[in-house]
């Protein structure tokens, strides 16, 4: 024991931190600094910086803390005074507190009614939006217009343009989302749907955590 | 004199609305997804004068009437490829437009259907498919206009 403290002395530790951006965790958890953050060491004190303990879960399932990185290093700071701390990346960490014992029962599968009423709307509603799309450019006109182009007689209701046509429209899309019931044409890039859904959740969290922010701020 | 101011009104006005045509063409990245899916950089310059020559043909024929020679079949095959074409860039467009794009991941977001995004987009593309197909053949849906 005296030897190793000896020794701790002459080597100054320095840490690493990254600190996570989202974390889950359990309402009266205790959470330590491995649940959230990323730490690198020296070896042999890396076990004992994962278990620092950094503060515990006060707010109840459903709501949500703010943990800064500030907080973290202090927590740090009262194991290894000593520690040269050097910090990367975000400084906030979002904590959301959920009980997952409750949620795998009721957060289940929406109902199949509800899947298939949406399915009705978004249908129906796809079917109106093409139509009052086709009104409003008059696109009667311009078909019969290309159609009298090519064939030299003029008709009223092309359908030798319109229906090839509606087909490609179907065509156009699913070229356009590269795939079509989970089969993917390329298999490479993301499609625009998974962009969309991830440029939609990162607004949403650094919406979030903005307002939070905020909200810490006034209740100090 | 009056000659004059004609046409430089229908000068402005072409100069307005082709880049109109060509801003709404970038606004929804539909080029650059085409292009990134055919790898197929080297051919922009390709692209942009054909999309000028596409415009400029567009043009004359709403303008002026112009009918091709009849050799039979081939003006039929024409017109169903040229239909399918149409609806291809359609189809594309429809697809890049907010409507489609930004509803599905909200909904699946805010309705709890993450799994379900893949019938889900399915459904909607059917739906554009059979709305447009009753749109044409019920004429009654058009006629009015």
């Amino acid at each position: 024991m005296f030897i190793m403290s000896e020794e701790l002395e002459c080597i100054k530790e320095e840490i690493f931190l990254r600190v996570k951006r989202v974390v889950k965790a359990q309402p009266n958890q205790t959470l330590v600094l491995a649940d959230l953050a990323e730490v690198i060491t020296n070896k042999d004190l890396q076990d004992q910086l994962e278990q620092v303990k950094v503060k515990e879960v006060t707010k109840k399932a459903g709501q949500s803390m703010i943990i800064t990185a500030l907080e973290i290093i202090r927590a740090i700071k009262i194991n290894f005074p000593q520690a040269g701390i050097e910090h990367l990346g975000e400084a906030d960490v979002i904590v959301d507190i959920e009980d997952t014992s409750q949620r795998n029962l009721t957060d289940n599968q929406p109902s199949k009614l509800y899947v298939f009423a949406i399915g009705v709307i978004l249908f129906f509603g796809a079917a109106m939006a093409i139509m009052n799309f086709h009104a409003d450019v008059s696109m009667v006109k311009v078909h019969q217009q290309i159609y009298k182009l090519i064939m030299g007689k003029s008709k009223e209701n092309p359908l030798l343009l319109n229906i090839p046509y509606s087909i490609g429209l179907g065509f156009g899309m699913i070229i356009f989302f590269n795939k079509i019931y989970k089969y993917k044409f390329n298999k490479d890039d993301p499609s625009p749907l998974e962009i969309e859904m991830y440029l939609y959740k990162n607004k949403v969290n650094q919406f979030s955590l903005h307002q939070k922010t905020e909200l810490a701020k006034n209740n100090d | 004199m009056k000659a004059i101011l004609l046409i430089l009104i229908g000068f402005s006005e072409g100069v307005i609305v082709g880049v109109a045509l060509v801003a709404f063409l970038m606004v929804l990245d539909v080029i650059p997804r085409l292009i990134d899916l055919s790898n197929s950089e080297n051919s922009i310059f390709l692209y942009q004068k054909l999309i000028v020559l596409g415009s400029i043909f567009g043009v004359i024929t709403d303008f002026f009437n112009l009918t091709l020679p009849n050799i039979f079949f081939i003006n039929k095959l024409l017109v169903i490829i040229i239909g399918f074409i149409f609806g291809t860039f359609i189809g594309l467009v429809a697809a890049a437009l907010t409507e489609t794009l930004k509803v599905l991941p909200l909904l699946s977001k805010r309705l709890g259907l993450k799994d379900y995004m893949d019938e889900l987009l399915f459904i909607i593309i059917l739906g554009k498919v059979i709305g447009s197909l009753i749109y044409w053949l019920f004429p009654t849906l058009w006629f009015a206009g």
